[in-house]
């Protein structure tokens, strides 16, 4: 777990000022490509175009506003919750390996199958959040995406597909 | 008398055992997951979506009506178990309510919020009944110039008079606002934003972008930070209602009930501000002002009352002009317009035997959340003892699974964990995420009333302050805006008088 590491770039405002530009610059990306959608004759209304300026504008108004708030101090207090613990830092660990997981889960969902697929994902991740009972987690892993599964195929009727194990159940 | 024969042609269908049943398992299932910890009543009807997609209309209405009284119940009950609240309008509640079952008056807490929920919930489903088909008969003559004026004024609210940024709240709805451009322009079909790729032309399912932001954005952000000792949970302990309770509960209950309705059919954001201004208002006049911050039970009956109160005003709005004026709202809206419905004026026309069904199952569901409650804490309790990670892996499967089976499209369950991380990252800035969920929704409706208002005027811009309705509204913007600014300057040389008691 990597410590406070948070703190200090929370403090200094760069993250956020980063986030501020991107907004700028999808606020600039958005007026420049308003213009290349297309109005048809038909349309006697203000068209396709004006809302997107209007939002591409409002963008780059609000991340500018926010660059030059940050710079000059303003921050905001994170999120704050019933499990959250703000004083020990981001934990990046823990997010790196969710982030793979997620992504592998995306690309595994259609070759795998759900019920295979999903296994693996709630257990991966229950693991990456400090779950170590190896017994409970393999149980639980298996139980819990078997029963989601089973209700909404069984019990509401909805179709998932199923890859891998699309024979099997 | 009209609406009273309305309302019983309601009840009975809603009374059908099967509507019974889904209104029953919505109100236990609502429950169950605002209960859990993190998860917010827009959080909870947005991940429960999916369990209606077999549903027809009516009982899928029918269900996520208990969905939202359940979902609202059971923050509270967090709020009171729990060391902090997991949203806003729960706050309020977990100041005293967690002090008086640190003291061991748990269960006593969690009666005066579940009998202060039903009183607050019937009266305001009650003036809901009778406000609503009033106003729907008059907003008819609304034109499209004056929703768009409702429509800024809510955007106006939601992100730049509640929260505490105001730079922020506003970059999050229009991020909001971005995000809900990409797609088929409805009026002439042109693709906007799509970057050429088939799958965005429908746009991102709204539903992909709440769970996101509000599921997906939290677990990560829990993740990150998840507290690694066990946390603090209190036992239900105490005598559950003495007289004594009662007699200092009801009229807290009434006084927040007279605050809570009116603030929810306004665009202010729902429960937020009516709770605080209940606590305040219970701080004042109670006759125990030394238990306030020590486990005053008025400050447990007020807020939550008012907080059930905007739950029930917060419908009048959203039936009646189609304006969500909560996020809880806005995903509301969604529901609806799955089903093929467009909440406004011609719901009451079109569609009012579901209007009315819907109304009769809010009382339905009122009185089974009463029921259920009490008798079922020890089952709330437990779910609150769920070890976290199968916790937030379970709401991770939930929140994949209902932007899976939506299109069956990995690249759903792709967008949805993209954005689930920029909902991170606006968490971790203090970004409210509230705005960007009705700029989402309510931008593609402002961008059509508006271009429907040009387009009837020829490009007049006139048209949008051509009624006194409109200007009204926008009078209401330009205070809001601008009255806090002035109420800082007045209020800087007294300040502190509204600070909760340490």
């Amino acid at each position: 777990m990597s410590v406070s590491d948070n703190d200090t770039d929370r403090a200094s405002g760069r993250g956020e000022i980063v986030l501020a530009a991107g907004l700028v610059g999808v606020g600039l990306y958005m007026l420049l490509s308003a213009q290349g959608i297309p109005v048809p004759p038909t349309d006697h209304g203000p068209g396709p175009r004006v809302f997107p300026y209007a939002v591409g504008a409002g963008l780059a108004l609000v991340g500018l506003w926010l660059v030059v708030a940050v710079l000059r101090g303003d921050r905001a207090e994170a999120e704050a919750g019933e499990d959250i613990d703000l004083d020990t830092g981001t934990s990046w660990t823990t997010l790196g390996l969710l982030a793979a997981i997620l992504v592998g889960y995306v690309l595994l969902l259609e070759p795998l199958g759900y019920l295979l697929a999903t296994i693996l994902f709630f257990g991966g991740v229950a693991w990456t959040l400090g779950s170590r009972n190896w017994r409970l987690l393999l149980l639980i892993s298996i139980v819990l995406p078997l029963v989601v599964f089973l209700l909404f195929t069984r019990g509401l009727g909805i179709y998932v597909p199923n890859g891998l194990l699309q024979a099997v159940i | 008398m009209e609406n009273f024969s309305l309302l019983l042609e309601g009840f009975q269908a809603a009374l059908h055992p099967v509507y019974l049943l889904y209104a029953f398992l919505g109100v236990l299932v609502g429950t169950a997951v605002g209960v859990l910890p993190g998860i917010g009543p827009a959080m909870t009807v947005a991940l429960l979506m999916p369990l209606t997609f077999s549903l027809d209309a009516t009982g899928a209405l029918i269900m996520f009506a208990g969905i939202y009284y359940g979902g609202m119940f059971g923050g509270s009950t967090t709020a009171i178990l729990l060391n902090t609240p997991g949203e806003a309008a729960s706050v309020m509640t977990a100041i005293e309510g967690n002090k008086m079952a640190k003291a061991g008056r748990g269960a006593a807490a969690l009666a005066t919020a579940a009998l202060g929920s039903f009183v607050a919930g019937t009266i305001g489903t009650l003036l809901l009944t009778m406000l609503a088909p009033l106003l729907a008969r008059w907003a008819i003559k609304l034109g499209p110039h004056d929703y768009f004026a409702l429509m800024v004024l809510a955007f106006v609210t939601v992100s730049a008079v509640l929260g505490s940024s105001r730079a922020r709240g506003l970059a999050s709805l229009f991020v909001g606002l971005a995000i809900g451009l990409i797609g088929v322009d409805q009026l002439t079909g042109q693709s906007r934003f799509t970057f050429g790729l088939p799958h965005l032309a429908d746009g991102i399912d709204v539903v992909i972008v709440a769970v996101a932001l509000f599921a997906v954005g939290e677990a990560l952000w829990v993740a990150a930070h998840l507290r690694r000792a066990p946390v603090e949970l209190l036992t239900v302990r105490g005598r559950w209602f003495t007289r004594d309770d009662f007699r200092r509960s009801w009229a807290p209950w009434l006084r927040g009930t007279a605050l809570g309705f009116p603030f929810g059919t306004i665009p202010a954001g729902g429960a937020e501000v009516p709770t605080m201004l209940s606590y305040a208002a219970e701080r004042r006049l109670s006759k125990h002002k030394d238990e306030f911050g020590k486990g005053a039970i008025e400050g447990v009956a007020g807020p939550e009352a008012a907080n059930n109160a905007a739950a029930a005003g917060v419908l009048v709005p959203l039936l009646t002009l189609g304006i969500p004026t909560s996020a809880t709202a806005a995903i509301l809206l969604v529901v609806f317009r799955q089903y093929g419905l467009q909440p406004g004026p011609a719901l009451f026309a079109n569609s009012g035997d579901l209007v009315w069904a819907l109304l009769a199952s809010l009382y339905i569901g009122n009185l089974m959340l009463l029921v259920l409650n009490l008798p079922l804490v020890g089952l709330w309790v437990k779910l609150l003892q769920i070890p976290r990670p199968y916790l937030y892996a379970g709401i991770m499967v939930f929140a994949a699974l209902g932007s899976y089976i939506v299109n069956l499209s990995p690249i759903d369950v792709g967008l949805l964990f993209g954005i689930g991380l920029l909902g991170f990252v606006m968490r971790r800035y203090g970004w409210p995420v509230a705005p960007a969920i009705i700029g989402l929704i309510l931008g593609p409706i402002a961008e059509g009333q508006l271009r429907r208002a040009l387009q009837i005027s020829q490009f007049d811009l006139g048209i949008l302050v051509s009624s006194p309705f409109s200007i009204v509204v926008y009078v209401a913007c330009a205070a809001l805006i601008l009255g806090p600014a002035l109420a800082g300057v007045v209020g800087r040389s007294r300040r502190g008088s509204l600070t909760p008691a340490p």
